[in-house]
């Protein structure tokens, strides 16, 4: 089992789901307003849209979060191999 | 944590805890933002909202009263708030009055509103505040569209893995307000509990009925992450720089890129409440079937309310229906509301004022000419205002306004601020006043500073009355496509002063980045859509029952009094000899480069500076007082009758280009001070050398701009 180098948010495919990693350049306060919207270390999450402006549509869990362009590059995601076995899956605790 | 705890039996909503304000006890309603709190709040209190400023703070709250089984409540409904940490004045207000305030002036009772699709999310700030002694009640929302979603949340599991009482409620029907009122008498007549422990022990396990998650193994986010996760880090309320009750702020100044000292904060507390909120979630929170993952109604919708091309034109063409469907659908109801005022009304007061013998007096004279024909017309507006108030209720209701904020997100990055500063310029299309108060939703005081400065160019409800009447008078044919060219020039106005302030006063700005949960949508529901049309509407007439009467007041008695001599025998000037017609004409001639030089304008216009709907009280005021029947009375007139009189004067004053010279008329009523209580609202906020600064630079846009418009316009 291997893991693709860790990647932003901003990287992912829509559609396509990774981890949030520990790590990145966001700042203490956003970090806690995306741990409140339920983007923290081991929370799954999908851009599901492009938005206007270049940001994404997120999907965590069934919560729907919009992340500006800016901020997409500085959270750190980890994309699983696909035989991993931890892959999480959505559910509805985001 | 606060170590002090309040012994059980010491607190109760009978023994007066809890009752800042009065006789009742205070049950607060708290809750992340887009839960349901505030629908929640009206169906508690049936819409019966009063909106003020909590005591020392200049945060808007929402008050009504409760009837529970056996008692009365006064309920505050709180701004929302992800947690006690907050990022705003506004969430700021929820931590001082919950957890800073000594435990005597804290609610009786906190109700906790939760979103059932969106569990952990408002489950922080309950953490927070379980470890407070505070009696709680958790109102659960949304399960109807959790169960769309494939998901079920457990009430019952829910409240054992929280320890505190878990009422599912539905917002939208009142019956729900009921089940929750029991609770929440309940809950009032028990003792405060003392501290609950931060990390509860393991809930139980999952029952058997209840499937795992089709062997999915942890969830996202339901997990434990490590304490010196990077997500924790912003997290501890006991920490120095979070004590204070001020929203934080990122000590390097940089809110995208500092991260400096993250391995070394005290993660304690923070990682243990995440903790325990994944073993709530994980215990109550269940897939009812394993349905496969699929984009849900409000995804599909999404991808073209969001999206980068149909996302604007979406947002362009629904705020054009607005106002189409305003003007056309309510325009038989205003004739009519005229037809009644100008006819029927008019004459049995005449009738009653003759059989009193007040006919010829000044009483009289006030009520026909004054109140009746200025506060009347005002009213005659209001069937516009109630069915473009229900139509942004319906927006809002339905969840697409948070998607507006996203198409925005651009326009306001161009200035420098926040996708969350159009959530404040949204607000002042409808009105200014709690627009500039709901600045407070923006953490940076630069951002609240300018965002406060453009809301006044916002075209307000009130402005809108005085388009249609302007535009019926010169664009009979085109009522509906000129005002939406109004809304479209005020965003141009917000754009255009704002880059003028970012690249001259305010060039400093902090990044903000745009970090916005979106609500899933909903079908509006008629009943909440009225009623918050009602309070809005309500809040009209109430302005026009206060400052429009005093300035209906005002006006007649400066139409009364002669400026000069008069012509022997006559008891009142004519009202172009008035102190009234005096003062407008000095300020005319300023007005003369775009058109409109003309008394009658000028007059409208210095009422104007005291509130919009003035405009149109004064009009109909002073052409009434112009337009005497065969009996030598002044009698009130309506739209259909202003309309010749008003072209024929913009028409001398402009030399004979009377549609431009109404355009610059707009344009000038559009940009120009909004009115005495918006002032009032920005020196609460931003000071009263800013609110002179924006004051001067309404003033100077305004009239530069509409010269230029006149200008051009007369020239084509």
């Amino acid at each position: 089992m291997t893991r693709a180098e860790p990647r932003t948010l901003a990287d992912l495919e829509i559609g396509s789901s990774a981890v949030i990693a520990h790590g990145g350049t966001v700042s203490r306060p956003v970090r806690q307003r995306l741990a409140e919207l339920g983007l923290r270390p081991g929370a799954l999450a999908r851009p599901l849209l492009r938005t206007v402006g270049g940001g994404r549509l997120v999907a965590v869990g069934q919560a729907r979060v919009v992340v500006g362009r800016e901020l997409l590059t500085r959270i750190l995601v980890s994309v699983p191999a696909p035989d991993d076995p931890k892959v999480p899956v959505p559910d509805g605790s985001a | 944590m606060s170590g002090e705890r309040t012994p059980p039996e010491a607190l109760t909503c009978a023994a007066g805890a809890g009752t800042p304000r009065g006789a009742h006890p205070v049950v607060a309603f708290a809750g992340a933002p887009n839960v349901g709190k505030s629908t929640l709040f009206n169906a508690c209190t049936g819409a019966r909202r009063d909106t003020g400023n909590w005591p020392g703070t200049s945060v808007e709250v929402g008050h009504g009263s409760w009837a529970l089984p056996g008692m009365t409540v006064d309920v505050v409904d709180l701004p929302g708030a992800y947690s006690l940490t907050p990022l705003s004045p506004d969430e700021a207000l929820t931590r001082a009055l919950l957890r800073d305030a000594p435990p005597e002036e804290r609610p009786c009772c906190v109700v906790v509103v939760l979103d059932a699709t969106a569990l952990a999310r408002g489950l922080y700030l309950l953490a927070e505040l379980r470890e407070l002694p505070l009696r709680l009640v958790v109102a659960l929302t949304m399960s109807d569209v959790a169960h769309r979603r494939n998901l079920a949340v457990d009430a019952d599991r829910l409240s054992a893995a929280v320890g505190v009482p878990v009422v599912a409620v539905d917002p939208r029907r009142r019956d729900s307000a009921t089940a929750l009122g029991t609770v929440v008498a309940r809950a009032t007549g028990s003792a405060v509990p003392t501290q609950r422990p931060r990390a509860l022990s393991p809930p139980p396990a999952a029952p058997p009925s209840l499937p795992d998650p089709a062997g999915k193994g942890a969830a996202p986010g339901t997990g434990p992450v490590p304490r010196d996760a990077p997500g924790h880090a912003a997290r501890d309320d006991d920490h120095p720089e979070n004590t204070a009750g001020a929203p934080r702020r990122d000590p390097a100044g940089d809110p995208l890129g500092d991260t400096a000292g993250d391995a070394a904060d005290p993660l304690l507390a923070a990682d243990e409440r995440f903790t325990w909120i994944d073993r709530v979630v994980a215990s109550s929170v269940r897939h009812r079937t394993g349905l496969p993952d699929r984009p849900t109604r409000s995804d599909r919708i999404d991808q073209v309310a969001t999206s980068p091309v149909f996302g604007p034109v979406l947002f362009l063409a629904l705020m054009w229906a607005v106002f189409q469907i305003t003007t056309t659908v309510a325009r038989p109801l205003q004739e009519a509301l005229s037809w009644l005022l100008t006819g029927p009304v008019t004459d049995g007061v005449r009738q009653a004022l003759e059989r009193a013998d007040l006919a010829d007096g000044w009483v009289g004279r006030f009520l026909v000419e004054g109140l009746l024909s200025g506060v009347g017309m005002l009213l005659t507006f209001v069937p516009m205002m109630a069915l473009m108030f229900g139509l942004l209720a319906v927006l809002e209701d339905s969840g697409y306004m948070a998607r507006a904020a996203v198409v925005t997100d651009r326009v306001m990055r161009a200035l420098g601020l926040p996708g969350r500063a159009f959530l404040p310029l949204i607000v002042g299309f409808g009105c200014n006043v709690p627009a500039v108060a709901a600045t407070r939703v923006l953490g940076d005081a630069r951002h609240r500073l300018l965002t406060a400065l453009l809301v006044p160019f916002t075209s307000c409800s009130a402005r809108l009355a005085v388009y249609l009447l302007v535009a019926s008078i010169f664009f009979p044919d085109n009522t509906a496509s000129t005002v939406f060219i109004m809304y479209l020039l005020s965003l141009v106005f917000v754009v255009a002063a704002g880059r003028l302030l970012r690249s001259t006063l305010l060039r400093a700005f902090p990044p903000d980045p745009l970090v916005l949960d979106l609500p899933p949508y909903h079908l509006p529901v008629p009943r909440l859509v009225g009623q918050v049309a009602w309070v809005r509407v309500r809040g009209f007439l109430a302005t026009a029952s206060g400052i429009i009467v005093a300035a209906v007041a005002v006006v007649w008695v400066l139409q009364a009094v002669p400026a000069g001599p008069g012509p022997a025998g006559a008891d009142r000037p004519a009202v172009e000899n008035s102190v009234f017609a005096s003062v407008s004409r000095t300020l005319t001639p300023v007005f003369a480069p775009a058109g409109f030089g003309d008394w009658h304008a000028t007059g409208a216009l210095i009422t104007g500076f005291v509130a919009k709907e003035g405009v149109i009280s004064v009009w109909s005021q002073t052409y009434a007082a112009q337009q005497e029947d065969g009996s030598g009375q002044a009698r009130t007139v309506g739209p259909d009758e202003l309309a010749p009189a008003v072209r024929a004067d913009f028409t001398a004053a402009s030399n004979g280009h009377p549609a431009a010279a109404a355009w610059a008329f707009l344009v000038f009523l559009l940009a120009y001070t909004p009115c005495v209580a918006t002032l009032a609202a920005q020196r609460r906020e931003i000071g009263w050398r800013w609110t002179a600064f924006g004051v001067g630079m309404q003033l100077v846009l305004a009239w530069s701009v509409a010269v230029a418009v006149f200008q051009i316009g007369s020239r084509l």
